[in-house]
């Protein structure tokens, strides 16, 4: 009787070869697919009047906000994930910027109208995560690796400021000084010129998301310490308000209102002065996203984890309108926008660029990109 | 349930020990040996098995049923299997504690490869599952450095006279690795019976699959370093320090067991005594 076919087929010297390449291939799959970590980051979004701006994953793509219709694209070559938000940076009246950073420690500036690359910075591997602030003819670039970078607008290193732990956050700038916190905790004070510390503050609470400037004072929200008003002229904290709580964006500013949402699922109303809640509403999910704000309607957007978009009256909390959109089975990371007739939501893939467009008054889809979302 | 019952545990324990000892390098260290440790029951069951199989496919009735009934495969089942209940052997001795090993291990190395999250999107991963006794926010921010060495990073040591950085790591794990092999494989090699070294269609055969064996070992020496060397020089180095640490602690497990004989300088000078 002939020997199976099985039997033959793992016959010596083929037999070692497929156990190796098993082993192997087993090995691989689970340190691929056991990796542990999410997508290293969330889709950001940018708005002016003509184009709306959009990068997720190892895209940046420029929409026209009344159609969806796609205007550029911008894909680096080699493999890369953007980690900034875009920042859209008037660098000179008849000059502008579009710059994004990636995983891979890399900075692009871009033609804002054709998406044609003006220069690139390349540091030393950390990824940059904060959207790049500008001023006093300096792009200010904080990096994971815990070093501030301020570039010109050509791209060239004018100085560097570096923290004892990542800086995760945008710098804010007011009449020379730059604001910085860190996940090292504390609040750092720098002279936009030259760089130079002109002192630092301990917090007491990691900081990954930059301060609101409003009137002399930062406004901060921290994880797990809830929110913090920093006054400025004496260089002390007012308050802290919704103390424990888990902040992940800028406070929003309404008209006379602070707004946080947090991730224990609570989006909260707060007195600018004392830090007193006004109004605080569950919202049942995570307030990841920081909440958009409609100047025109008085109404306040709130995005949360699960999928869920609640217009919000900024004066009660009362729901204007709410969706919750099965189909979509998408999570929202990033503030809705508005320009007043649109309403602009960028849906986390992991990966693809993903927008909708909403009636602000209905939250009814208006367009989507790609078409078939 | 993966999540409840592998992962958040051994996360916790992670960052626990990080949160006592105040080094992420060496929490990642504790982490390890603790946690093989904890597998080293099931080590030494596993190891045990394959010295039963071994010994049992160096016995002459082994060999002598295999050639007897090499073209009935049921009959041939049914009188190994008759082998094994007379020897007390089980085949599946071996495989058990290896595959309760597992997903232990995959587990030990999600849980370093999430604490190592450096974008809030990982990081706000990490806090999910985390159990609110152990305090994140006191926690924030992991401090990933470690020697030379950023652990949520791929590994070079630079050298101020050299334009390059050298993966001192990956090397550590390549050599670390091939030399666990090297000990483990010489560990557990069969010594020669009587039986096999008799000449004869069986010996022949018997012979056959135990090159067939040796060459697979040779080539998972080769391989297994290099594919672990690259890893490491490619992923965080958390991740290649868990090998390297794992490596050192199976040669130590061995040695526990009496499987690998150190020559120790007193040791010699006794016995010349």
């Amino acid at each position: 009787m002939p020997r199976t076919h099985n039997t033959r087929f793992f016959s010596f010297p083929l037999r070692p070869l497929y156990g190796l390449i098993l082993g192997l291939a087993l090995l691989g799959m689970s340190l691929s697919g056991c990796r542990g970590q999410a997508a290293p980051a969330w889709p950001g979004l940018a708005l002016q009047a003509e184009r709306l701006y959009v990068v997720a994953g190892a895209q940046v793509v420029a929409l026209n906000p009344d159609t969806g219709a796609s205007l550029w694209h911008f894909a680096p070559e080699g493999k890369t994930f953007f980690t900034t938000p875009p920042a859209l940076l008037q660098t000179a009246k008849d000059n502008a910027l579009l710059v994004v950073g990636d995983q891979q420690g890399n900075l692009y500036a871009l033609d804002p109208n054709t998406g044609k690359p003006r220069w690139q910075y390349e540091n030393n591997g950390y990824p940059f995560i904060a959207r790049v602030a500008y001023a006093q003819g300096l792009l200010l670039a904080p990096s994971s690796s815990g070093t501030l970078y301020a570039l010109d607008a050509q791209g060239q290193v004018r100085w560097t400021f570096t923290a004892t732990a990542p800086l995760w956050a945008e710098a804010v700038v007011h009449e020379g000084t730059a604001y910085l916190v860190s996940m090292d905790r504390h609040l750092y004070a720098l002279d936009v010129g030259t760089g130079r510390l002109l002192w630092k503050e301990n917090l007491d609470a990691a900081m990954a998301h930059g301060p609101l400037l409003h009137q002399g004072r930062l406004y901060i929200g921290t994880y797990g310490r809830g929110v913090k008003a920093f006054d400025l002229a004496t260089r002390k904290v007012l308050w802290t308000a919704l103390e424990n709580a888990w902040v992940w964006h800028t406070p929003q500013m309404g008209e006379d209102t602070l707004y946080v949402g947090t991730s224990q699922g609570t989006v909260a109303a707060l007195d600018p002065e004392t830090g007193q809640v006004r109004w605080s509403r569950e919202m049942g999910a995570a307030v990841i996203a920081r909440p958009g704000w409609d100047p025109q309607r008085k109404t306040l957007y709130v995005a949360t984890e699960d999928g869920g978009l609640w217009a919000l009256q900024a004066q009660d909390g009362r729901v204007q309108w709410s969706r919750q959109e099965e189909a979509w089975d998408k999570k929202l990371y990033t503030e809705p926008l508005t320009n007043g007739s649109l309403l602009f939501l960028a849906l986390h893939t992991g990966a693809e660029p993903a927008v909708l467009a909403l009636d602000p008054d209905t939250g009814q889809v208006l367009w989507a990109f790609p078409a078939e979302e | 349930m993966w999540n409840r019952f592998i992962l958040e545990p051994m996360l916790n324990l992670l960052l626990w020990l990080y949160a006592h000892v105040g080094d992420f390098g060496l929490a990642i260290i504790l982490f390890t040996v603790l946690i093989r440790l904890a597998l080293h029951p099931l080590m030494k069951q596993q190891t045990k098995s394959q010295e039963a199989m071994m010994r049992l496919q160096q016995d002459p009735r082994w060999k002598e049923i295999q050639e007897k009934y090499k073209n009935d495969r049921e009959r041939l089942a049914q009188e190994q299997m008759k082998l094994y209940q007379e020897l007390g052997v089980n085949p599946f001795g071996s495989c058990l504690p290896l595959l309760l090993q597992l997903p232990i291990i995959f587990g030990l190395y999600q849980a370093i490869m999430l604490a190592l999250g450096n974008t809030p999107a990982q990081l706000l991963e990490l806090v999910r599952h985390l159990y609110p006794a152990l305090h994140a926010e006191q926690l924030l921010p992991i401090d990933n450095r470690f020697l030379w060495m950023d652990l949520a990073r791929p590994e070079r040591l630079y050298l101020p006279f050299l334009p390059f950085g050298i993966p001192v790591l990956a090397i550590l794990v390549g050599v670390s690795t091939y030399f666990q092999s090297k000990l483990m494989s010489a560990a557990t090699k069969p010594k020669d019976s009587p039986a096999s070294k008799a000449k004869g269609k069986s010996g022949k055969k018997g012979r056959d699959e135990s090159s067939q064996m040796e060459s697979m070992t040779k080539m998972m020496n080769v391989y297994m370093p290099l594919f672990l060397g690259y890893i490491t020089m490619t992923f965080p180095a958390g991740l290649g320090l868990y090998f390297l640490v794992s490596n050192l602690v199976t040669v130590f497990q061995y040695i526990l067991l009496g499987k690998i004989e150190i020559s120790l300088p007193w040791k010699k000078a006794e016995k010349a005594i």
